[in-house]
């Protein structure tokens, strides 16, 4: 027997018997104290037994009261802002909701009726001035219809005894046909106010796939929408936002789609479809993911647009799921309960903590209780009741032990952030298909002659010496810079050599500039160096001048941007050819204007 | 030790400060308790929810008092732990009648007996059992033992009920807190004059 020491356990009374449904239990402020309490509507033991309306204060039963059939859910909001704030609780049966205040019945609300076969309506009109021995035929009539869609009263009439039938037509002819369908699903949403009291509209799931939202202060139908394109049938609910604002609505349905309903749309949109049914469902308020509880032991998370972010396998198969909100340390936890008592902690999909239950947890709920925040309600199926309040210390971290655990079960795996496959993508990965060695044999032809090209390239370089770091195997590789300084017609070329060597010293070198003499005068177009030492770049400058006409002060015609350029040669004592041979290109002279002058 | 010895003690007690702590869980009681020793013409008629902490001075029993009201909420019992040095007397309330919370309770208080600052020292602890007078109040009996008392070996403790609307009760915890911190004095005195 597992315990958690993040919990204390409150004073459980295991007398108690209280069976529950997930759906069944909640907690409010019931008589505006500030000490909240528990209300559970609670579905009988035997079939003829009476379900019941309990209130707990703490523990401790304090009213209890019967229900006229078996409830489908409890929900407890605010129907208004008057004070004192007083909850209304709100319970689903069959085709109706009933509504407490004080624990005092004050309404009910009945679901607007199905539109009537047109054949059934027909039937009931003729068969009360039919002759008794014709019924058989119109009562056929009615045999050929599906079951499922016909009125309550049509329903009972077929399967009714021969001898009965006469009696039966004579009770329901005064009443009107009408057809009911079932609350399968409620859930509450906050109208604009994100108070914990604010009010708070009721949304009802039925079994004809709608999805109504009521205001009970008025009792009118605010919205209406349908679950999803097709007939599906809600089982599950969750919400997310406010009415006014925007909001989503993930519905679970029996037939394992999990669809997805935002505001001001009149049909939800299925986003996932499962291939085992649901047991617990739940969008979380602030990251806004799914989590999914599955039969076939899977915790699974999915985004909106209902893509699997993660999923965690359980050990045992899950009975029911309740989502946790610790805002002081900002954390959402789901809390699982499986079968065997066991209960798990999940933060995203690491387990944070675990603890085990006498017997099969049935029902949770998480949230004020009495005077205390955290307070996590567990109805087990033997009818115990048991709290457990959180502690204040507790902090929940990623423990790598329990992690372990997870990893055998197995499929948690990550997925890989693969980008869509483009047209593109896809047109060429069929001409690769057919195309193959044709492909691959231009791709080597080609990458053969890229290398050629250069390999030849490089050749030329190291040949003509065109370069500003010499290349010669044998002598310390130099280092050339050059920059022009001046606007003309005089220049100055600044030349900066480095030896790049790391310890060879590179002595007679010498440098020469070469210019067109039709164009440019150079005063000493021949410089001899000293030894170029590493680490110590030298400078040297020369000066070079435009030739100008001297009558109208402008550069020769023929010296154009492409052929004004200065060769640097450095050259070595001793060796025919240069180390470097650069090209500088000159910047255009500026026509010299006598007048400023 | 003779009349004149006490009457003595008394008086340099007289111009000794007291300093207690008042802790609880919130909607215990604590702040009409510490309003209830309060003179009549400081007493405030409404309480509400005690922000972080209240510091309040009255006088019972010849003695000054220095009263630290904690506020019992969830968010602020991290606040209890840094008035624990510097108090001379533990006072902590229990709402009798919140049987659910009694778990709460318990963890509150040993962890309060374990923090570094309070399991060396010979701290008397004063318990008040109150909302005695609520009908689903637990006797004092019967928390004590909820609460493991009996384990308490190193620290005079006593609890008693109380009902801190009407006051019965208090007197007689206060009474029993300032002979257990005047024996504490005495006893250190005697030590520091042997030495």
């Amino acid at each position: 027997m597992r315990t958690s020491k993040k919990w204390l356990d409150a004073q459980s009374e295991h007398k108690t018997t209280l069976r529950a449904l997930p759906s069944c239990l909640t907690l409010c402020d019931l008589k505006h104290d500030g000490y909240h309490q528990l209300v559970a509507a609670e579905f009988p033991m035997e079939i003829q037994g009476k379900s019941k309306l309990k209130a707990y204060k703490g523990t401790t039963l304090i009213s209890e009261q019967s229900l006229p059939g078996i409830p489908t859910a409890v929900e407890s909001f605010y129907v208004d802002e008057h004070f004192p704030k007083i909850p209304v609780i709100a319970v689903a049966i069959g085709s109706s909701v009933l509504f407490y205040r004080n624990m005092k019945p004050y309404y009910k609300y009945t679901l607007p009726s199905l539109p009537i076969n047109p054949i059934e309506n027909d039937v009931w009109q003729k068969l009360p001035n039919e002759k008794p021995e014709n019924y058989e035929l119109h009562i056929n009539q009615l045999r050929r219809l599906n079951i499922g869609e016909l009125s309550e009263a049509s329903q009972k009439l077929v399967f009714a005894p021969p001898d009965d039938i006469q009696q039966f037509v004579k009770d329901i002819e005064s009443k009107d046909l009408k057809r009911f369908t079932n609350i399968t699903a409620t859930a509450t949403i906050r109208k604009s106010s994100t108070d914990t009291n604010g009010v708070s509209y009721l949304i009802l799931a039925t079994e004809s796939g709608d999805v109504i939202f009521l205001d009970c202060q008025a009792f009118t139908v605010t919205h209406e929408a349908r679950v999803c394109a097709f007939k599906t049938t809600p089982s599950l609910i969750s919400v997310s936002g406010h009415f006014d604002v925007d909001y989503r609505i993930v519905i679970g349905t029996r037939e394992g789609s999990i669809c997805i309903l935002r505001k001001s749309w009149l049909e939800g949109r299925q986003i996932i479809k499962l291939d085992n049914p649901t047991i617990g469902l739940s969008i979380l308020p602030i990251e806004q993911t799914i989590i999914v509880v599955c039969m076939n032991k899977t915790l699974d998370c999915f985004s909106k647009k209902g893509k699997q972010l993660w999923s965690v396998g359980l050990n045992e198969p899950a009975t029911c799921m309740v989502h946790i909100i610790l805002t002081h340390i900002s954390m959402t936890l789901i809390c699982v309960a499986m079968r065997g008592g066991l209960v798990q902690l999940y933060l995203q999909k690491h387990l944070v903590d675990q603890f085990t239950v006498a017997d099969t947890v049935s029902a949770m709920a998480f949230g004020k209780l009495g005077q205390e925040d955290h307070v996590l309600i567990l109805v087990t199926n033997d009818g115990s009741f048991i709290v457990k309040i959180l502690k204040r210390t507790a902090e929940f971290k990623v423990d790598s032990n329990y992690n372990h655990l997870n990893d055998g079960t197995g499929n948690s795996s990550s997925k890989l952030q693969i980008p869509k496959k483009s047209k593109v993508f896809l047109e060429q990965t069929i001409r690769e298909c057919d195309n193959a060695s044709a492909i691959y044999h231009n791709f080597q032809t080609e990458l053969w002659r890229l290398r050629l090209t250069a390999a030849r390239t490089t050749i030329d370089t190291i040949n003509s010496a065109e370069s500003t770091i010499s290349g010669d195997v044998g002598s310390a590789p130099i280092k050339l810079a050059a920059e022009v300084l001046g606007l003309g017609p005089v220049f100055r070329i600044v030349l900066t050599l480095e030896n790049m060597a790391a310890r060879r010293d590179a002595p007679h070198i010498n440098v020469l500039l070469h210019a067109d003499d039709q164009h440019y005068c150079l005063e000493k177009p021949y410089a001899s160096l000293p030894t170029l030492v590493p680490g110590s770049p030298i400078k040297i400058d020369f000066k070079i001048t435009t030739l100008l006409d001297p009558n109208d002060g402008l550069p020769p015609s023929d010296l154009t941007p492409e052929n004004a350029i200065v060769r640097v040669m450095l050259l070595k004592s001793g060796h025919a050819k240069p180390l470097i041979a650069a090209t500088i290109a000159m910047p255009m002279t500026e026509p010299l204007e006598n007048d400023i002058y | 030790m003779g009349l004149f010895d006490a009457l003595a003690a008394m008086l340099k007690l007289k111009k000794e400060q007291i300093n207690i702590l008042v802790v609880g869980l919130n909607n215990s009681g604590k702040s009409t308790i510490v309003n209830h020793f309060k003179n009549p013409e400081e007493k405030s008629l409404v309480t509400v929810p005690t922000v972080g902490f209240s510091v309040e001075k009255f006088q019972n029993q010849g003695v000054n008092f220095t009263a630290f009201d904690m506020s019992g909420a969830g968010r602020y019992r991290s606040l209890w732990e840094h008035h624990f040095k510097s108090s001379q007397g533990i006072v902590f309330v229990i709402d009798s009648s919140d049987r659910m919370r009694l778990v709460v309770v318990k963890d509150e208080l040993d962890t309060l007996l374990h923090h570094p600052d309070i399991v060396d020292r010979k701290v008397p602890i004063l318990l008040f059992a109150n909302k005695m007078d609520t009908p689903e109040a637990l006797s004092s009996v019967k928390i004590a033992a909820a609460l493991g008392l009996e384990k308490i070996k190193d620290k005079p403790w006593h609890i008693s009920s109380s009902n801190a609307l009407t006051g019965d009760g208090l007197q007689d915890g206060v009474q029993w807190l300032v002979q257990q911190i005047r024996d504490i004095l005495t006893a250190s005195r005697e030590n520091k004059s042997r030495k």
